[in-house]
C-alpha cells in the first residue's frame, strides 16, 4: 500500500523540475531569439563561439549537473534506507572522503599504465572508509548516532590526509584544489560520456533492488525472519551506491550534501517507500544540482576567479541539515547509554597508573627534547647537558612540545566536560563545531580581510568560537541542551567550515599552503608566550572544574537524577559547556582545529577506570598530554626536514585507537 | 647609614648599566629596512638562508650560494635554472622551513616573504630576517623582481653584480622581443596561460611575470582584465574566447594526459587561435621567480616561436 504523499510532496519535485527547465530555457534564450536554437543544441556552427560554447560547455555541464545530482541523491536514498538513518549519505559516512583520498593518491602517484584501474582504486577507497565507519559504529546501543559520529571522524581524518598529500605536492595545489571543490566546468562531452554509462548501470541496479531495499528498511530481525539474505543484500546495495559515488567524485570532485539533503527531505515529506523515493530522489537531486550550478555559473569571473559548485552545495546544504534536525524527530532520546562504555580494564591500581602516566610524561618530554631523527634513518642524540643549558635547538623543540602538551591537556578537559555533561562518549570539542568555528573566523579574517598578525587572529578566533557556542546553545534551547542536537548541529558547522575553507583556499593565493598546514594542526607557528597564555587559561579552568567535580558527577548521571538531587541543571550545564568551548577555542588557536585528543583522552581515561569526575579529568589530562607529546615528536621527525602537522598524527592515533577498541569488542 | 646604602645601590646600578650597555659601534653598521622592520650589518652577510624559490633564484643570481634552501627537489623540476649550489642544508617545505635544520646551516641572514609572516619572530631569533615579498601584492611583477634584486644586492654588497644582471635582463628582453616580433609581426597580441586541469586554465594578467615581461619586450598582451592575487584569471576555456585572433602560449609542466585532453577538446580546437595554428608550448618556467626566470621565459618563448607552433 502506497501512502498518499502530503501536498509538499508534489510541490517540491515540481518546483525543482520547473526551475531546472527554466534555467536551461534562459541559457537557450539568445539562440531562440536568433532562431538558431536547433543549431546550437545539435549541430553548432563552427564559426560562432556562442554556439560552440553552448553546445560543448553549457549543455554538457548541465547534463553533468543533472547526472551527478541524480546519482548522489539515489545513492544517498539507498544508503539512508539500508542504515535506517536520515543523516546517512555518501558524504557523511566518509565514502566521499575515502574516494577523494584514493583518487588524489592515484592521480599524483600512479604510473600511466595503471590508469584503467582508477575505478577499482577509488571504489576500494570508498569501501574501506565506509568499512571503518561501520566497524566503529556497529554493535552500539545507539547505532544511529554512532554511525554519524564515526562517519564524521573518518571524514575529517581522511580529508586532512588528502590535504597533507597536497601539501607535499603543492605545485599541483591549484588543480587538485579546484577538482576537490567540485568544479563542474566542461569543455566537451567526454566526461559526460565517461560518467553516463556508469551512472545508468548503477541507478538501474539500485532500482532493480527496490523490493530488497524495502525489506532491509524493516530492520535486520524482520528482514531475516522474511528469509532475506540480509548481509549479502546490504553489501551488494552498498557496493553499488559507493560505485555511483566514486564515479561521480572521479569525474567532478566532491559535491556534498545533495546525497544527504534530497532523500532526507523527500522522506520527510512523505516518500517513505523506495518505489517512490528512488525516482523522486533522481528527479529532485538532478534538477536541484542543475539549479545550484546555474546560480554558481553566474558568479564565475568575479575577481578573476570561479566559485566551485561542489563547495556551494555544502554551504547551502549544511544549514538545511540543521532545519531537518529541528523538524524531523529523528533523534534518539538523550538518556545516558551506559552500555556504550566498554568494560573497565583495570590495568593497575588507579593511583599507580596516574603516577606512571605522569612519569611517562616527564621522561617523554626529556626524550623528545634530546632525541631526533636526521632524515637518513639515523637517530641523533643531543648531549644531555643541552637539556640544562637549554640551547636554542632544545628551546625550539621545547616550545613546540610544550604547545602540544598544553593543547592535549586543554582538549582533554574540554572533551571530558562535553562527554560527561552531554552523556555521550563520542562527543568531543572537534565535533561540537566550536573548533571549526574558531578556525572559520580566523580563516575569513586572514583571507578576506588581510589580517595576519597572530594576536589579532587569536582574538578573532576566540570570538568566533564563543559566538558559535552561543548559536549552538540557542539552536538547542528548545531541547534543553539536548546533547545529540548539539553534536549534529556541530556537524553542520563543521561542514560549513569545510566548504568555506575550500572557497577561501581558491581565493587565498599564496596563503593556501599555510592554511592547510595550520588546519591540520601544526605547532610550527606557535610561540612560547602563546603557550604560556594558553597554559594559564587551561590551568585556571581545570582548577575551577576540579572544584566543581561533585556537581559534575551529579550532572553526569543524567538530568532526572541530577534535578532530583537539587542541582540547577541547565545553568550548570551551560557553565560547563562554556568552559569546554573556551578550552577548545584556545587550543584551536594554538594548533588548529583537529586532533581528536578531546575525544580520545577522556574515553581512554574512563576505560582505564577513572570513573569519578575528578579522577576522570586528571586521567584524561595526563593521557591527552602524553598522546600529543608523542604525536608532536613523530610529526617533527618522521620525514625530517619536512614536518607533518601534529594534529594529523594525533588524529591518526585516535582513529587507530577506536578501530582497535571496536575490534576488541567482538 | 641609609644614605650610604642608597649610594651603594646607585653605584652598583650605574656600574651594572655601564657593564651591560652595548659598546659603541666602531665599525660602520648599515641598516636596511624591509616589510616588517629593519636589519643592521657591519659586514655584508654571506651565509644566506632562503625560504622560497624567488629568493633562492635571486640570491644565486647575485653570485652567492645559499646555505639553506627549501624544497630543493621541486625547485629542480619547476624553476630549473639557475642551478642550485653544491652544498646546502635542505630545510624542508617552503611553507614551514625546519627551524632545527635552519640552525644547523648557521645562516647570518634569513630571507622570507610575507607568507611566512607568522614565523617572523621565531626566525629572527635564529638570524637577522628580512621580509621581502615579490609576488601577491598587486605590483607589476617585473618591477617587483628588479626591486627585490636591488634590495638583496644592497644588503649583501652585490650592487655591481646586480647592475650586471639587470643590464643582461634589458639586453635579453630587447633581443627576444625583436625575435618574437620578427615572426609574429608587431601587432600580434599574446595570451600566456597555464593548463590547470581537464576543464580549467589560468590566463596571466597585467601584474604577472609573463605579462610584465611581454610588456617590457614591447609585445602586446591579450588579457588585461581582473586577476586573483597570483596575477592570473582562472576559469574554463571560454576565458580564451576573446583571443580568437591572438596567439596563445601555454607554460609547462602539465601532466601529459591533462594537456592532451585540453588541446583535443572541442572547445579548444574550435577557437580561432587553434584553427589559425597560433598555439605555442613553453617548457617549465617558474612564473613566480626572479630575474633569471624572467629571462628564461623570454628566451624559451622566443625559441619556441622560432621553432613553430605546438602540434
Amino acid at each position: 500500500m502506497i501512502m498518499r504523499p502530503a501536498r509538499a510532496a508534489t510541490i517540491i519535485p515540481a518546483l525543482f523540475g520547473l526551475l531546472a527547465i527554466g534555467s536551461i530555457f534562459v541559457d537557450l534564450l539568445p539562440f531562440l531569439q536568433g532562431g538558431t536554437a536547433w543549431q546550437a543544441l545539435f549541430t553548432p556552427d563552427d564559426s560562432r563561439f556562442d554556439q560552440i560554447f553552448f553546445h560543448y560547455s553549457t549543455l554538457p555541464r548541465t547534463a553533468m549537473a543533472f547526472m551527478c545530482g541524480a546519482g548522489l541523491a539515489v545513492a544517498g536514498a539507498a544508503i539512508q534506507t539500508i542504515f535506517r538513518n536520515p543523516l546517512a549519505s555518501p558524504t557523511t559516512l566518509g565514502v566521499g572522503a575515502g574516494v577523494e583520498l584514493a583518487l588524489t593518491i592515484f592521480l599524483v602517484m600512479a604510473p600511466a599504465s595503471l590508469a584503467p584501474f582508477q575505478d577499482v582504486f577509488t571504489l576500494a577507497g570508498g569501501m574501506i572508509a565506509l568499512g571503518i565507519v561501520y566497524l566503529i559504529a556497529s554493535g552500539r546501543s545507539n547505532a544511529t548516532l554512532w554511525l554519524i559520529l564515526a562517519g564524521m571522524i573518518v571524514n575529517l581524518l581522511l580529508h586532512s590526509a588528502t590535504q597533507i598529500f597536497m601539501l607535499f605536492n603543492q605545485q599541483y595545489l591549484d588543480s587538485i584544489f579546484m577538482w576537490g571543490a567540485g568544479d563542474l566546468a566542461q569543455n566537451g562531452w567526454d566526461s559526460a560520456c565517461y560518467l553516463a554509462p556508469r551512472l545508468v548501470l548503477g541507478i538501474i541496479a539500485i532500482f532493480a533492488l527496490t523490493r530488497p531495499l524495502d525489506i532491509l528498511a524493516l530492520g535486520d530481525d524482520t528482514a531475516n525472519s522474511l528469509g532475506a539474505p540480509v548481509k549479502w543484500l546490504r553489501l551488494i546495495i552498498l557496493t553499488i551506491a559507493i560505485f555511483i559515488t566514486a564515479s561521480i567524485i572521479s569525474a567532478v570532485g566532491m559535491i556534498g550534501f545533495i546525497g544527504l539533503a534530497v532523500p532526507a527531505t523527500l522522506r520527510f515529506v512523505g516518500f517513505t517507500r523506495s518505489k517512490s523515493l528512488l525516482p523522486m530522489s533522481l528527479l529532485v537531486g538532478g534538477c536541484g544540482l542543475v539549479v545550484i550550478d546555474y546560480v554558481m555559473r553566474q558568479f564565475a569571473g568575479t575577481g578573476g576567479d570561479i566559485f566551485p559548485t561542489g563547495a556551494a552545495t555544502a554551504l547551502i546544504g549544511a544549514p538545511f541539515v540543521i532545519v531537518i534536525l529541528r523538524k524531523a524527530r529523528i533523534m534518539p532520546d538523550g538518556n545516558a547509554n551506559s552500555q556504550d562504555h566498554p568494560a573497565d580494564y583495570n590495568l593497575a591500581a588507579k593511583h599507580v597508573l596516574m603516577v606512571l602516566l605522569f612519569v611517562g610524561l616527564l621522561a617523554g618530554l626529556a626524550l623528545s627534547l634530546l632525541v631526533s631523527l636526521d632524515g637518513q634513518g639515523d637517530v641523533v642524540f643531543t648531549p644531555i647537558a643541552d637539556l640544562f643549558a637549554f640551547t636554542s635547538t632544545v628551546g625550539d623543540r621545547a616550545q613546540r612540545t610544550l604547545a602540544a602538551i598544553v593543547c592535549g591537556a586543554a582538549l582533554a578537559v574540554s572533551g571530558t566536560l562535553i562527554q560527561r555533561v552531554g552523556h555521550n562518549p563520542m562527543a568531543s570539542p572537534e565535533i561540537t563545531g566550536v573548533s571549526s568555528a574558531t578556525a572559520l573566523a580566523m580563516i575569513i579574517a586572514m583571507v578576506y580581510f588581510g589580517i595576519d598578525g597572530r594576536t589579532d587572529l587569536m582574538l578573532i578566533g576566540a570570538v568566533g568560537g564563543v559566538i558559535a557556542l552561543m548559536v549552538l546553545l540557542g539552536l538547542c534551547r528548545n531541547f534543553s541542551h539536548a546533547p545529540h542536537y548539539l553534536l549534529l548541529n556541530g556537524l553542520a558547522i563543521t561542514a560549513i567550515l569545510g566548504s568555506v575553507v575550500r572557497i577561501a583556499m581558491t581565493h587565498s593565493g599564496t596563503k593556501a599552503t599555510m592554511l592547510i598546514s595550520w588546519l591540520a594542526g601544526t605547532t610550527y607557528f606557535t610561540r612560547m608566550d602563546e603557550v604560556i597564555a594558553v597554559a594559564m587559561i587551561t590551568a585556571i579552568l581545570t582548577i575551577l572544574t576540579l572544584l566543581a567535580r561533585r556537581p559534575l558527577e551529579l550532572a553526569s548521571m543524567g538530568p532526572d537524577q541530577a534535578v532530583s538531587l537539587g542541582l540547577g541543571i541547565s545553568m550548570f550545564r551551560l557553565a560547563m559547556m562554556m568552559g569546554a568551548a573556551i578550552l577548545a577555542a584556545v587550543s584551536t588557536l594554538l594548533v588548529g582545529p583537529l586532533s581528536f585528543v578531546g575525544l580520545m583522552a577522556p574515553h581512554l581515561a574512563r576505560i582505564a577506570g577513572f570513573r569519578l569526575a575528578g579522577a576522570h579529568l586528571i586521567g584524561a589530562i595526563l593521557i591527552g598530554a602524553n598522546v600529543m607529546m608523542v604525536a608532536e615528536w613523530l610529526a617533527r621527525n618522521i620525514l625530517y626536514p619536512q614536518q607533518l602537522p601534529t594534529g594529523l598524527i594525533a588524529a591518526l592515533i585516535g582513529t587507530g585507537y577506536f578501530l582497535v577498541l571496536s575490534a576488541r569488542r567482538r | 647609614m641609609r644614605r650610604t646604602f642608597m649610594f651603594a645601590i646607585f653605584t652598583i646600578g650605574t656600574l651594572c648599566a655601564m657593564a651591560f650597555h652595548p659598546l659603541p659601534v666602531h665599525a660602520e653598521s648599515k641598516t636596511y629596512t624591509h616589510e616588517m622592520g629593519s636589519v643592521a650589518f657591519e659586514t655584508p652577510p654571506t651565509r644566506i638562508a632562503v625560504t622560497n624559490w624567488s629568493l633562492t633564484e635571486t640570491v644565486i643570481a647575485l653570485g652567492l650560494a645559499p646555505v639553506a634552501i627549501a624544497d630543493p627537489q621541486d625547485y629542480r623540476e619547476w624553476v630549473v635554472k639557475p642551478d642550485l649550489p653544491a652544498g646546502f642544508v635542505d630545510i624542508g617545505q617552503r611553507q614551514s622551513p625546519n627551524m632545527e635544520a635552519l640552525r644547523k646551516a648557521k645562516p647570518d641572514l634569513i630571507l622570507i616573504s610575507k607568507e611566512l609572516a607568522m614565523a617572523y619572530d621565531a626566525l629572527s631569533e635564529i638570524a637577522p630576517t628580512m621580509v621581502i615579498s615579490t609576488f601577491n601584492n598587486a605590483k607589476p611583477a617585473l618591477q617587483s623582481i628588479i626591486n627585490t634584486t636591488r634590495q638583496i644586492a644592497a644588503v649583501t654588497g652585490r650592487e655591481q653584480r646586480a647592475n650586471e644582471i639587470l643590464q643582461l635582463l634589458d639586453e635579453t628582453l630587447a633581443q627576444d622581443g625583436a625575435r618574437i616580433r620578427a615572426i609574429l609581426g608587431p601587432d600580434q597580441r599574446l595570451a600566456v596561460i597555464r593548463i590547470n586541469s581537464d576543464a580549467q586554465i589560468n590566463v596571466f594578467g597585467p601584474p604577472s611575470l609573463p605579462n610584465t615581461v611581454l610588456a617590457a619586450m614591447n609585445i602586446p598582451t591579450a588579457y588585461n582584465g581582473e586577476t586573483t592575487g597570483w596575477g592570473f584569471a582562472r576559469g574554463g576555456l571560454e576565458l580564451l574566447a576573446p583571443f580568437a585572433n591572438d596567439t596563445i602560449a601555454f607554460i609547462e609542466p602539465t601532466p601529459a594526459p591533462v594537456r592532451q585532453r585540453i588541446v583535443s577538446s572541442p572547445l579548444w580546437k574550435m577557437q580561432g587561435f587553434a584553427r589559425n595554428n597560433r598555439v605555442y608550448q613553453v617548457p617549465p618556467v617558474w612564473t613566480y621567480g626572479g630575474v633569471y626566470s624572467a629571462m628564461r621565459f623570454a628566451d624559451l618563448l622566443a625559441a619556441q616561436i622560432e621553432n613553430g607552433p605546438y602540434k
